[in-house]
């Protein structure tokens, strides 16, 4: 270890020795891992921290920042590890897992949570739907923390009706990696008061987050209120042994309409026509893969009956569009909805078939992580918030160039991945999905990354918000000379917040795996 | 050498995303914050070298001669109960199997001259010395039978006792040979010719000596002749049913014979109408599924092949994912109870949170094993008000007894066998 003893002991005298170390053991289980992980643009070498240090408190959380900012030691914010920037990419780190601060608090009447950084969106939406609310839980599932998610992404089905998980942050308690605490919203009024995220004067909500956050890089959210919605959650049957676990839907409040459309552009107008009419809780597009994923055995299974099914799919190519209905009102809601999606669907064309009412995905994102099922891993060649019209643009687009590196990628056909509505119809989101494994065929990382690096010249071409490029990893340099020097402005800001780069450096802005410059694109050994 | 082959499941080390599930409950059945764990090791340590991820991290360290064994990575190592959740969990989404690299470890920390922990070694030279685990005389196996206990010389039923129930509580298998006589049931024992099953010798890595177990009770069940083998051990249940076939090369269907817990043999009569509950048992009572009666006893299927891009596996593996865990007999048995009052845990079935005593924890780990069952305590008392924890297997009873007397608890903890013997009609009584 490299942190220094005099450190170390400052550190065990604020949570004791039970929740630091500096075991190999410990350190080696906090190396690698997340969306992108194997991918050597995300993750680097993925050195052990120098120091694992587990607070319960916003206090100790305040202390050790200081401790890290006298000893100017680096450290990394954990959620649940969910994304590959929390591998350290300089020496000695101190990881800091936030898990044990599982603090909860549900205010019903006023529709809001306020969640510590150690509870995850299913602790959260247990609670909830037992007092007939609910959140939305990202597309990563369910297992991603509340507050880690928010800060970084936080896209999910039921973002339709719910909105992006940055707007659906209230007030917050926000310790800046010199250990000081800033409070936002009616938060910065009473230290009890989550309810109202604006408060008076600038809103420093933008600052925190951005499009895609900071990666860990602007100190550690400590509490944070986030919206909650209405949702008939009592009225769900928990059913099933695993893997086919899932809720029954009751069926006088809801409902799953699939619609069929032969192109994505047929698919797209319908999405647009009935977002325009505000009914549904969700709205998507999804690939003809995922549900091969979810009705697949084993690996094995879903290779061959995916085989076999391709060449009839690659003919037909139909999308399909899930719409769940929620009666929040009650049954005549649901009626209504019904009545006015076919009446819709009547009108824009498209075949309406009425799926079972059973949920395994989209209320609790149970399954989320079955898009793993087939490949190694999986990353994204897009991850946009953009208008409808672009998103179509750019999900074929993503398709085409995808195409061009497949094989060695997994052969998803069509349009590999999922285009959905959000904010009632405001934003739509796509995200192309891409396997790869180098871990068994070190060719696949190699054409992953030039996958992806043509993906983003692709994006500025087309003039799309490449929310994610521009955020994680080694993209902004390409990207922010476009985007008004975007890049440069957040680097100002990392200089005011976090003078020291101590808060999970490089990230975000991580030059030094530059794609247009230097990095070492050969395939992995 | 390991029996396992690590090159097998290095991909799932270097494949696990991460997404932390295997800590979790399954996300449809959690139902609260406070109930919302399922890895024992994990909730109780906190740093994720205790979850399932954090150990396949360091099995690829380890493998790679990346990491050094030392006292702490040992602990790392054997604080898992190998309660099976994680592999439930991850086989649900991803479609790793964890539990086989948690395997390996330990069989490589025995290998490498490192494991298992001292108190395993005590436990693995009593069973050396005399076939049981607790050092006393085997001869002493059949000390157990009382005179309302009525064993023949040859059936088609064997009932394989084990050390704990032979040794410690004789009341489990003084009442589970009672329902047997209750159910029609003509049995065999195996007395001092029974072994140690040796399930705690595999699972804290002791494979040489798990197998000479192993392949002394099944030539001891085979002179036998036995058709069916039951266990009122969910431990002896799952050894003689997944371990021994695991350490002979062999499946579970290859065994000869069948594997019954007594809840599963039990049932069938129950449903035949050969067993009666008449008498009324007026409690309210919750059941805890023991980790190897349930999501860990699907049985084994031999395969060798190899794995190729994507973690394929050629020839296809069957994988046991918990789906088929024996959990719905002793439900049956205890619902038709007269009187008898079951409510439900949030963590049931597959997702049961285990009582802590297994994989050699509580032998190594006492204050783990404890806490565990503690946590169990809890649930059971705030989710259902019970007043007594019943369960299938006689380390989670002892496990639970512990705490119960230590902490003066009010509620009660039986093995379901002793609730079912209180059930049976004053005819089936006296039929004992
Ligand atoms: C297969 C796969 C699919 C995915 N799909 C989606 C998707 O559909 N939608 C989506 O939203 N995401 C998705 N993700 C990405 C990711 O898992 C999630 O966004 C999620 O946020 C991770 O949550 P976490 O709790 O693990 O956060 P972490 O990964 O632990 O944290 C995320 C970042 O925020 C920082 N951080 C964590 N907690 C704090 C805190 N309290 N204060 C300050 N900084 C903090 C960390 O340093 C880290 O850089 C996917 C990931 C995978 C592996
Ligand atoms: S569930 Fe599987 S993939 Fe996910 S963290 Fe656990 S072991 Fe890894
Ligand atoms: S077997 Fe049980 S205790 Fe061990 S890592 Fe898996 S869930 Fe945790």
């Amino acid at each position: 270890m490299a942190i220094l003893k005099e450190a170390y002991q400052a550190l065990e005298s604020i949570v004791g020795p039970e929740f630091v170390s500096d075991d190999p053991g410990i350190r080696e289980a906090y190396r690698k891992g997340g969306y992108g992980k194997n991918r050597p643009a995300l993750e680097g070498q993925a050195l052990r921290p120098g120091c694992v240090i587990l607070p319960g408190s916003t206090k100790e959380v305040q202390q050790i920042l200081k401790i890290c900012t006298q000893y100017k030691i680096p450290f990394i914010p954990i959620g649940c590890f969910g994304i590959a920037t929390q591998s350290p990419k300089v020496p000695d780190v101190l990881s800091i897992d936030l898990k044990r601060m599982d603090y909860l608090e549900i205010d019903e009447k006023n529709m809001y949570a306020i969640c510590g950084p150690g509870v995850i969106y299913a602790q959260l939406q247990a609670e909830c739907l037992k007092k007939g609310l609910a959140t939305e839980g990202p597309g990563c599932g369910v297992g991603a923390t509340v507050i880690g998610n928010h800060l970084n992404a936080g896209v999910g089905p039921l973002e339709y009706r719910m909105g992006w998980a940055q707007r659906r942050m209230l007030g917050l308690e926000w310790v800046l990696p010199d250990g000081d605490i800033v409070t936002l919203g009616s938060t910065s009024l009473d230290d009890e008061d989550y309810f109202w995220g604006e408060g008076l004067g600038p809103d420093l909500r933008g600052v925190l987050r951005g499009t895609f956050g900071w990666q860990g890089g602007m100190g550690i959210v400590t509490k944070m209120a986030t919206k909650l919605f209405p949702f008939p959650g009592q009225d769900l049957e928990r059913t099933g042994i695993s893997p086919r676990t899932g809720f029954n839907m009751p069926p006088h409040l809801m409902k799953w309409l699939n619609v069929f459309y032969n192109s994505i552009e047929e698919a797209a107008f319908a999405m647009h026509e009935l977002s325009k009419a505000q009914v549904g809780m969700a709205l998507m597009t999804a690939p003809f893969s995922w549900r091969y994923f979810s009705r697949a055995t084993s690996k094995e299974d879903f290779h061959e009956s995916w085989q076999e099914a391709l060449p009839e799919l690659k003919e037909t190519t139909p999308y399909m569009m899930r719409i769940m209905l929620v009666g929040l009102a009650g049954p005549k809601q649901l009626e209504y909805e019904e009545k006015v999606v076919r009446e819709v669907i009547g009108r824009v064309g498209g075949d309406v078939r009425e799926g079972r009412p059973f949920d395994e995905s989209w209320i609790n994102n149970a399954d989320a992580h079955r898009i793993m099922f087939p490949g190694g891993m999986e990353t994204s060649m897009k991850f946009h918030f953009d208008s409808l019209d672009a998103s179509i643009e750019l999900a074929k687009a993503a398709a085409e160039l995808k195409r061009k590196y497949t094989p060695p990628l997994l052969d998803d056909y069509g349009i590999p991945g999922w285009l959905q509505m959000g904010d009632f119809g405001h934003v739509a989101f796509c995200e192309i999905l891409v396997y790869f494994d180098p871990t068994t065929d070190p060719n696949d990382c190699y054409q992953h990354e030039v996958g992806f690096v043509e993906s983003v010249r692709q994006d500025l071409e087309l003039k799309a918000y490449c929310g994610l490029q521009g955020s994680y990893g080694p993209e902004p340099q390409i990207i922010g000379p476009a985007y008004n020097n975007y890049h440069l402005k957040e680097k100002e800001l990392q200089d005011i917040f976090d003078p020291l780069h101590i808060s999970n450096p490089p990230r975000p802005l991580d030059y030094a795996y530059g794609i247009d410059l230097d990095i070492d694109l050969s395939p992995q050994k | 050498m390991t029996l396992i082959d690590f090159e097998t499941y290095r991909w799932d080390a270097q494949n696990c995303v991460r997404c932390s599930n295997c800590r979790w409950v399954d996300f449809i059945w959690m139902a609260s914050l406070q109930f919302s764990k399922i890895c024992p090791s994990s909730a109780r340590y906190g740093f994720d070298a205790y979850a399932a991820h954090g150990r396949l991290e360091i099995a690829l360290a380890l493998a790679n001669g990346e990491l050094e064994w030392s006292p702490k990575v040992l602990e790392e190592i054997y604080t898992c109960t190998l309660c099976g959740a994680c592999d439930v969990k991850c086989l649900r989404n991803v479609g790793l199997e964890p539990t086989q690299t948690l395997e390996w470890m330990r069989q490589k920390a025995v290998d490498d001259g490192q494991g298992p922990m001292p108190e395993h070694k005590a436990v693995a030279e009593n069973i050396a010395n005399n076939r049981n685990r607790y050092g006393t005389p085997n001869d002493n196996r059949g000390k157990w039978l009382r005179s309302d206990a009525r064993p023949v010389q040859k059936a088609d039923v064997l009932y394989f006792v084990g050390c704990n129930s032979s040794f410690k509580q004789q009341q489990i298998a003084q009442a589970t040979a009672k329902l047997l006589n209750a159910s029609g049931t003509e049995f065999m024992i195996l007395g001092e010719q029974e072994w140690c099953c040796g399930n705690q010798l595999y699972n804290v890595g002791l494979v040489d000596q798990a197998r000479e177990m192993a392949e002394h009770n099944l030539k001891a069940i085979e002179e036998s002749r036995a058709k069916t083998v039951v266990a009122s051990c969910a431990e002896c249940y799952q050894t003689l049913k997944v371990i021994y076939p695991k350490l002979m090369g062999k499946s579970t269907t290859d065994l000869g014979f069948e594997v019954l817990h007594i809840t599963e043999h039990l049932d069938q009569q129950l449903q035949n109408g050969k067993l009666k509950f008449t008498a009324p048992v007026n409690m309210r009572v919750t059941y805890q599924d023991p980790c190897r009666l349930g999501r860990m006893s699907e049985p084994w299927t031999h395969w060798e092949g190899k794995r190729g891009k994507y973690g394929i596996f050629d020839p296809p593996k069957p994988r046991r994912k918990g789906t088929y865990g024996a959990y719905d007999p002793a439900r049956n048995l205890l619902n038709a109870i007269p009187g008898l009052q079951v409510e439900e845990m949030e963590r049931r079935k597959d997702q049961a949170w285990c009582c802590g005593a297994s994989g050699g924890v509580r032998d190594a780990f006492k204050e783990l094993a404890l806490w565990s069952a503690r946590e169990r305590i809890e649930e059971a008392k705030e989710v259902t008000g019970a007043e007594a924890i019943i369960s299938a297997c006689p380390y989670c009873k002892e496990n639970f007894t512990e705490v119960i007397t230590a902490d003066k608890e009010r509620l009660q903890t039986l093995d379901i066998t002793e609730i079912m013997l209180q059930a049976i009609s004053p005819e089936g009584k006296e039929a004992c």
